[in-house]
């Protein structure tokens, strides 16, 4: 086991810097001189000038990239234009709201997707399974922004029943009351895929030889599913799920600006519409570092899983 | 032998036909390109002609058919030419990704070595980013623009092309008719754009079709944003935009074109889940 989690790890060392990389030539693509965008037309040029310094844009390429990896890993992602702030505090700062929404609309996915994917497989090309399948490819092919758009017709306009704006007055329901609506609109996100992928998954362990020995032995149907397949079934399932949090980090971004809800979404959108360029750089690695723990847990969960991972690590003298 | 591959094409055609998925798919697609292409000879109004006198009407006022937006345009006229932008990003965008992934992914799958893991890992470190988000940051330093989010959208889906292609290169060239080729002193060159593209192209067809949907919607959610393609040029993502601002007043606005969009990207999930489903159904895309 720990042979594997140190592979793991230095595997994701080059994967760390190349995400870095591509970070930094985000920047680069920046049409014109990025400190003078920032700043907008009215700059004066010794402002610009202090800027480009600020930001060791009279460096060299590859110095810039090494002074950016170097600053990165202290915690320095630049300052806002905006805000005046350093970026890794307005991302931390709002960070917990867009966790939390995503961990919301994470748990709302699974416990719709999961057992409509388990029914789906169970009941393969019933009535059931077609319509659980159709439901979710239509799923897939909403635009979340849009289904959040209906939800507030329905609920906030015609229903008058939930809010659909902002996070309320502070208190606990209150703030759960105001993430109703976002959370649900980001859950369709990974609805559909985490059906497909359970239906599909329990398939492929319907098929196996254990489960026909199992109801050759007259074991219960409940025992079987329960014991045998749901089971083995989960660690497809979980991978998917675990990995879909990158995804409702990123769908944040339009939830949130739907909703008015002032997360790390909304700061980025706020960013991207101003041209606070080091505000939208900081964003997306830490996303792509979150992205990256999430894999190597949802790894490491794999492993506990599945022994047949980590045995062949453990080399062939005992 | 020929009689061999017509079988063979017999044998899909009637496969295609029968699947429930393929077909509803392939209706709609068809539909959808029919609507881009007879656009200004069906649509009632010009698609940025305003009419004052019936604003944010209802459906049915004026000869408006589902309604006008903040301007006085027929929102059906606009969804008629909706459709024509987001068909050209879908061409466009699937033909980049599907481009280089496919290079990236022969490359690393059928040579192997420095090579493959040079690109996997680039690969890799390209899916750390959730796609969306990805879009949307190179969207923020491009600048809008049709050809910016053709190109954005195009280069994000790149890494996961390159991936399923690079998997099915490896299960390819394990076969013994490329083996027994090589043997035969075939060129590399030669067997790739021989054996190892025919035999992987119902795959690209396949996953083509599915990022097509995925290109649509990412087009809608960088304009409806704001930072994909710009007004007047009307795209079912940026009518939406303006609908947000109306919802209490005209929910209307807002209704049909993102209609437009769910059934044009179910369209293409249908058609690609069930081209799967006759091609290959044990491949897992």
């Amino acid at each position: 086991m720990k042979k594997y989690i140190i592979h793991r790890l230095l595997q994701i060392i080059p994967t760390i810097f190349l995400v870095m990389f591509i970070a930094f030539m985000l920047m680069k693509m920046i049409p014109g001189d990025p400190a003078a965008i920032m700043l907008g037309p009215q700059a004066r040029a010794q402002d610009i000038m202090k800027l480009d310094k600020e930001l060791g844009l009279d460096q060299p390429a590859t110095i810039q990239f090494l002074i950016y990896i170097k600053r990165a890993f202290s915690g320095d992602l630049g300052r806002s234009i905006i805000y005046g702030e350093p970026v890794l505090t307005l991302l931390l700062q709002r960070f917990p709201l867009t966790a939390l929404l995503s961990t919301i609309a994470l748990l709302i996915a699974v416990l719709i997707a999961v057992p409509s994917g388990i029914l789906a497989a169970l009941r393969q090309n019933s009535f059931v399974d077609y319509l659980i399948t159709v439901l979710s490819l239509t799923g897939v092919s909403t635009p979340i922004f849009w289904f959040g758009l209906m939800l507030i017709v329905v609920f906030s306009l015609y229903l008058h029943i939930l809010p659909s704006m902002g996070i309320g007055n502070g208190s606990l329901f209150d703030t759960f009351r105001h993430l109703i609506l976002p959370s649900l609109s980001l859950a369709l996100l990974s609805m559909g895929t985490i059906a497909r992928v359970t239906r599909s998954s329990i398939l492929e362990v319907l098929r196996q030889d254990y489960v026909k020995t199992a109801y050759a032995k007259g074991l219960k149907r409940k025992t079987i599913i329960y014991r045998h397949i749901l089971k083995n079934a989960m660690v497809p399932i979980i991978t998917v799920s675990g990995l879909q949090l990158g995804n409702l980090l990123a769908g944040a971004v339009l939830t949130e600006t739907i909703f008015g809800l002032p997360g790390m979404g909304r700061l980025m959108y706020d960013a991207i519409l101003r041209r606070d360029f080091l505000v939208v750089q900081g964003g997306i690695l830490f996303v792509a570092f979150i992205y990256i723990a999430l894999n190597f847990s949802v790894d490491l969960l794999y492993a506990v899983f599945n022994p047949h991972i980590t045995s062949s690590y453990r080399g062939v003298t005992k | 032998m020929t009689l061999n591959v017509q079988t063979i094409k017999w044998d899909f055609v009637t496969k295609l036909i029968h699947s429930k998925s393929a077909v509803t798919g392939l209706v709609v697609v068809i539909m959808l390109v029919f609507m881009a292409i007879i656009a200004p000879y069906i649509s009632p109004f010009s698609s940025d002609s305003m009419d004052f006198s019936s604003m944010m009407s209802p459906p049915g006022v004026n000869g408006h058919l589902i309604g006008t937006d903040q301007y006085g345009r027929d929102i059906f006229t606009r969804i008629l030419y909706g459709s024509r932008i987001s068909l050209m990003v879908g061409i466009v965008a699937v033909g980049i990704g599907a481009s280089f992934g496919i290079l990236l992914g022969v490359i690393a799958g059928y040579f192997g070595g420095v090579w493959d893991a040079l690109i996997m890992r680039v690969v890799d470190a390209m899916l750390s980013f959730p796609y969306i988000l990805l879009a949307i940051a190179m969207m923020a330093v491009l600048g809008p623009g049709l050809f910016n989010a053709m190109l954005a959208i195009g280069i994000v889906m790149t890494p996961n092309f390159a991936r399923i292609v690079r998997g099915n290169v490896l299960s390819v060239k394990e076969e013994e008719f490329i083996v027994a080729s090589k043997i035969l002193g075939a060129s590399n060159l030669r067997i790739i754009v021989s054996h190892v593209l025919p035999n992987i192209l119902h795959i690209i067809i396949v996953y083509g079709s599915l990022n097509f949907a995925g290109a649509i919607i990412s087009e809608a959610t960088l304009s409806f944003l704001g930072i994909g393609i710009q007004p007047p040029t009307p795209s079912w993502g940026s009518m939406l935009r303006d609908a947000q601002s109306y919802l209490q007043v005209d929910p209307y606005m807002s209704i049909f074109p993102g209609t437009a969009i769910l059934i044009s990207s179910l369209g293409f999930n249908l058609l690609g889940d069930g081209l799967r489903d006759i091609l290959d159904p044990r491949l897992n895309i």
